[in-house]
């Protein structure tokens, strides 16, 4: 639902693009998808781009061909969280019309490239699985995340943090960008066998007020004197 | 109540009110300027405290932008990512030299030191405040004072972002001296900065050297007196404590201490000139006030001076004073108005003192004083006193107005020559010549003064009579002029000598005359035992007894011894008191009379009177009840009366005695043949007696003048129907002759000497029978 909101949302994407990600979502997304669940963080508000990873014994090979596209609008990066497979290429388009220039110091994938006004999409393979935090040295605010799976599953939350998986009594691993400060933290969550009410119910805590650089508002405080 | 004197008064009262004003003017300077001195200081410290903040502030968030910048470098990332230990500190040591940063430091998320320039953190050692790491990941950052290795640091810490936290920069700012060096210079106070860890001090840093620093710290919030300052100098600064910074567990504290004598100096100096300037306007307001109460009391004592002098009758001298000041001008003036006005007054005293009010001529007074002068130079001269006749009449008969004219005029006509004029008394002129005039010159003069006078009423003739003393010669002083003009007046008015030069027998008949008046006053008052009555028979020559007798008065004076009557009586009537003997002497007679009517002897007792006596209308009813008390007869009391009696007031007089003669009184005039009795007025005499004078009769039979005169007088009153006394019959010739005669009474010591009323019994008892011719 997530990607077919963001694909029908980005009504200049291209077709081909979009017949992608409807591709992906089919791939994605085993046919014997049956139980709903509910992240909410502690306060009780739903999560969303929780991404939800499990192994079934039914696995389904990914079409590693497949290009998905983290592309750069009003100087976000879209989809904010990205997930793919290992070995997965990943187009760097700028729909902006100013310039980029996107790097990241994760381990999985550590690199660095320009993009220019109007210039030819990078692309880059993710040979490695793991977080790759993305970020552009020109924006301070452009925060994005690549997850990269070796395998596994994976589902995401939407916006009411609803996410489904095929059954009760798997074991889920739950990864958010605020889930820790360097981003790396994965969460186990075994499901119980049976869960009579829909959605289950799952909490997260969250890093509080994690905010971006760009919000710091520490320039803004007055030096730490205490009671002063 | 003592007095002070003016000049000292208004001296006290400005100096006074000088002194008062400098005190109070010094106290509020002083205890203004200690006001504002202290919150001089009180601001200087606030506004040192605000700078401080300032300054570190500023500090910091230069700290915060070089640190952002370092944070935010790319390649600085990079390396921290990378995770490349070399390139991290040679980075670190690249930025640290950039923004000048003591401390250079990354400090893992987790709070482990990664790596430090220099080597301040200890490698993989948990940062010494892990309570901060979790703020600067949740804020992006932190700041704060951080004792790391024993020093105190201004410490900037943010996270690395790549683009969400990777690292923590830490970088570092030490706070030693250098710091507060530059503090001091901008504050210019002494700044100490400790820093305490539960109440321990851990570090303390000062641009005080140590022993003043612990000084200025122990003696924090203390605010020092004045004295203390400038005279004990025990507190050297005046400090000011506020809290830096209270985080961590760590408590930053900075003082800043004053310099106590530069903070009172320009104190200490104002007070100083204001001292001295007090001092300066005290002694100059002593000096004005000096002056100016000098300038005023001066011209008061002047005038004191002045006053005094006027006081003791000097008016020589001007009463002006040269001044400045108005009221003492205007006191001058009043000063010398009020002198001139009393030496005016003053001479008008003098004037009226020396002189006679009516006549303006000088006074008895003052002429003393002039005698006693020309006595006193041994000068000759002739005073002359001039004395109007029976002024009192004048007085009497005018009126006191023309009397008072009367002696205007005179004094007016006596001033017209040449001497000195005065007024002596009542009708009194005195008069000394400048030269000594001839005997005519003083006859014009008199003739002069008498001259009629007109006072517009009456013309008014006057008499004068002038007395001369030749002075040194008839007088030695003053007081003697006057007592001998008075007697030399006295004696002209009786003698009628108009002119009359003084001589010592005036003085001795004066005297006697003053005795006599005197003593017998006192007789009559007190010792009438003196006086005595005697009785000299009148002998009746048809009867050939004694029918008669003529009551003598003797007065034998204790002092004076026997005083003829004819000396007496006269001066008791001149002195006014005739009627007191007369009393006395019909009181007498009376008595004898009643005697004598008891002895069986008929006698008619005759009273000698005088003219007084005449004139006084109280006498006849006296003697009617004295007669009546005694139950005698009118006929045994008749009076005798002399011619000249009768010459003033005539009319009176006779009617007087024409009221005596309707009583059935006898009376008879004494002395006949002396005077100048006329004919007319004779004949309208009440009286039916004549008395021959002694003088024709004593020598009655060797004289043949003196018995034609007798004889005629005998015919004479024998045709005016009076009977004829004589007296002085001494020798039986003469006796016969008055009988042959027809002359009615004989009156003689050959027929009996004057005798007591006694002796009279005895003597009629004894020539109850003797025949006489």
């Amino acid at each position: 639902m997530n990607i077919q909101k963001f694909s029908l949302e980005n009504l200049m994407g291209i077709t081909v693009t979009f017949s992608f990600v409807l591709v992906a979502a089919i791939f994605i997304c085993p046919v014997a998808l049956a139980e709903t669940l509910q992240i909410k963080d502690q306060f009780g508000h739903p999560i969303e781009n929780v991404v939800i990873s499990f192994t079934t014994t039914e696995t389904t090979e990914t079409n590693k061909v497949d290009v998905l596209t983290m592309d750069q609008i009003d100087k976000q990066f879209a989809p904010q969280v990205l997930v793919v497979q290992k070995n997965q290429t990943v187009s760097f388009p700028n729909s902006d019309n100013i310039r980029h220039h996107l790097y990241s110091f994760s381990k999985p994938k550590p690199f660095e490239f320009r993009m220019f006004k109007g210039g030819e999409s990078k692309k880059l393979v993710f040979d490695q699985a793991g977080i790759v935090v993305l970020g552009c040295n020109i924006h301070d605010q452009m925060v994005g995340y690549i997850y990269v799976a070796d395998k596994e599953q994976t589902v995401m939350t939407d916006a009411q943090g609803l996410a489904e998986v095929p059954a009760y009594g798997i074991a889920l691993k739950l990864w958010h960008a605020n889930l820790s400060t360097n981003k790396m933290l994965r969460k186990d969550i075994q499901l119980p066998l049976e869960y009579n009410d829909s959605p289950y119910p799952i909490v997260l805590t969250l890093l509080e007020d994690m905010v971006t650089p760009a919000q710091h508002t520490f320039k803004s405080k007055k030096f730490d004197r205490g009671n002063k | 109540m003592t007095q002070t004197p003016l000049n000292q008064s208004i001296f006290r009262l400005v100096v006074g009110l000088v002194v008062l004003t400098a005190l109070t003017t010094f106290v509020n300077v002083w205890m203004a300027t200690d006001e504002q001195t202290r919150e001089k200081l009180n601001r200087d410290l606030s506004i040192a405290e605000n700078v401080l903040q300032r300054v570190l502030q500023s500090r910091e968030d230069l700290l915060y932008i070089s640190a952002s910048v370092l944070t935010a470098d790319f390649g600085f990332k990079q390396a921290v990512a990378s995770g490349d230990k070399g390139t991290i500190d040679s980075a670190l040591f690249n930025h640290g030299q950039r923004i000048k940063a003591d401390l250079m430091a990354l400090v893992s998320l987790k709070g482990k030191s990664i790596t430090s320039v220099p080597a301040t953190l200890k490698l993989d050692q948990d940062f010494a405040y892990p309570e901060t790491i979790d703020k600067v990941i949740k804020e992006g950052g932190y700041t704060s004072l951080m004792m790391l290795n024993k020093q105190l640091y201004q410490v900037i810490m943010l996270t690395i972002d790549a683009p969400t936290p990777i690292a923590i920069a830490l970088v570092g700012f030490k706070l030693g001296d250098p710091i507060l060096a530059q503090l001091k210079d901008i504050t210019k106070l002494e700044t100490t900065l400790q820093v305490y860890r539960q109440k321990n001090e851990i570090f303390k840093i000062s641009t005080l050297p140590d022993p003043l620093a612990e000084q200025a710290l122990a003696q924090v919030n203390e605010r020092p007196s004045w004295l203390s300052i400038t005279i004990t100098k025990d507190t050297p600064y005046v400090s000011q404590q506020f809290t830096l910074s209270d985080a961590l567990a760590h408590q930053t504290i900075i003082t800043l201490s004053e310099d106590a004598q530069l903070l009172f100096a320009d104190f200490n100096s104002l007070q100083f000139n204001i001292t001295a300037l007090g001092i300066i306007v005290i002694l100059l307001a002593t000096f004005l006030a000096a002056l100016f109460s000098r300038r005023i009391s001066k011209p008061l004592v002047v005038l004191a001076n002045i006053a005094k002098r006027i006081a003791i009758g000097d008016y020589t001298k001007d009463a002006a004073v040269l001044t400045k000041t108005k009221e003492v001008s205007l006191l001058s003036k009043a000063f010398s108005k009020m002198q001139n006005n009393i030496q005016a007054r003053e001479d008008e005293i003098i004037f009226q003192a020396r002189h006679d009010v009516l006549t303006s001529l000088y006074n008895r007074q003052h002429v003393k004083t002039i005698l006693e002068q020309r006595f006193n130079d041994n000068a000759k001269f002739l005073a002359i006193g001039i004395n109007i006749f029976g002024f009192r009449g004048i007085n009497d008969i005018f009126g006191y107005h023309n009397g008072d004219l009367c002696l205007k005029e005179l004094a007016q006509r006596l001033s017209q020559f040449e001497g000195v004029a005065a007024r002596l008394t009542g009708g009194e002129l005195f008069w000394i010549p400048s030269e000594e005039p001839s005997a005519e010159f003083i006859k014009l003069m008199k003739s002069a003064l008498e001259a009629p006078m007109d006072t517009g009423d009456v013309i008014i003739n006057i008499k004068v009579a002038l007395g001369l003393i030749y002075c040194p010669k008839d007088a030695s002083n003053a007081e003697e002029v006057f007592k001998r003009l008075n007697i030399v007046l006295d004696e002209a008015q009786i003698t009628r000598q108009f002119i009359l030069p003084f001589n010592a027998e005036l003085e001795e008949r004066y005297s006697r005359r003053l005795s006599i008046i005197t003593e017998l006053k006192h007789t009559l008052e007190h010792a009438k035992d003196e006086l005595s009555l005697n009785y000299q028979p009148k002998l009746d020559l048809q009867k050939g007894k004694v029918t008669h007798v003529e009551a003598l008065i003797r007065w034998t004076n204790a002092r004076l011894g026997f005083v003829s009557p004819e000396d007496f009586i006269a001066v008791a009537e001149q002195a006014g008191f005739i009627e007191k003997v007369t009393s006395w002497v019909i009181n007498t007679a009376i008595n004898d009379a009643a005697r004598f009517r008891d002895a069986n002897i008929d006698v008619s007792v005759a009273i000698n009177l005088s003219a007084k006596d005449i004139m006084d209308p109280a006498l006849l009813p006296i003697v009617l009840a004295l007669l009546k008390t005694k139950d005698l007869p009118t006929y045994c009391l008749s009076f005798e009366i002399t011619e000249g009696d009768l010459v003033k007031d005539h009319q009176k007089a006779i009617s007087h005695l024409q009221a005596f003669r309707d009583n059935g009184f006898e009376i008879a005039i004494d002395d006949f043949g002396t005077g100048y009795s006329s004919m007319a007025y004779l004949q309208n005499l009440p009286v039916n007696t004549l008395k021959v004078d002694k003088s024709f009769v004593l020598n009655l039979h060797e004289q043949e003048g003196d018995q034609k005169i007798v004889k005629t007088v005998i015919s004479l009153a024998h045709s005016f129907g009076m009977n004829v006394v004589a007296e002085g019959v001494e020798s039986i010739e003469a006796l016969k002759l008055l009988a042959d005669w027809g002359c009615e009474l004989a009156q003689g010591y050959y027929i009996c000497k004057p005798t007591s009323a006694d002796n009279l019994i005895a003597w009629c008892n004894q020539n109850s029978n003797t025949k006489w011719l």
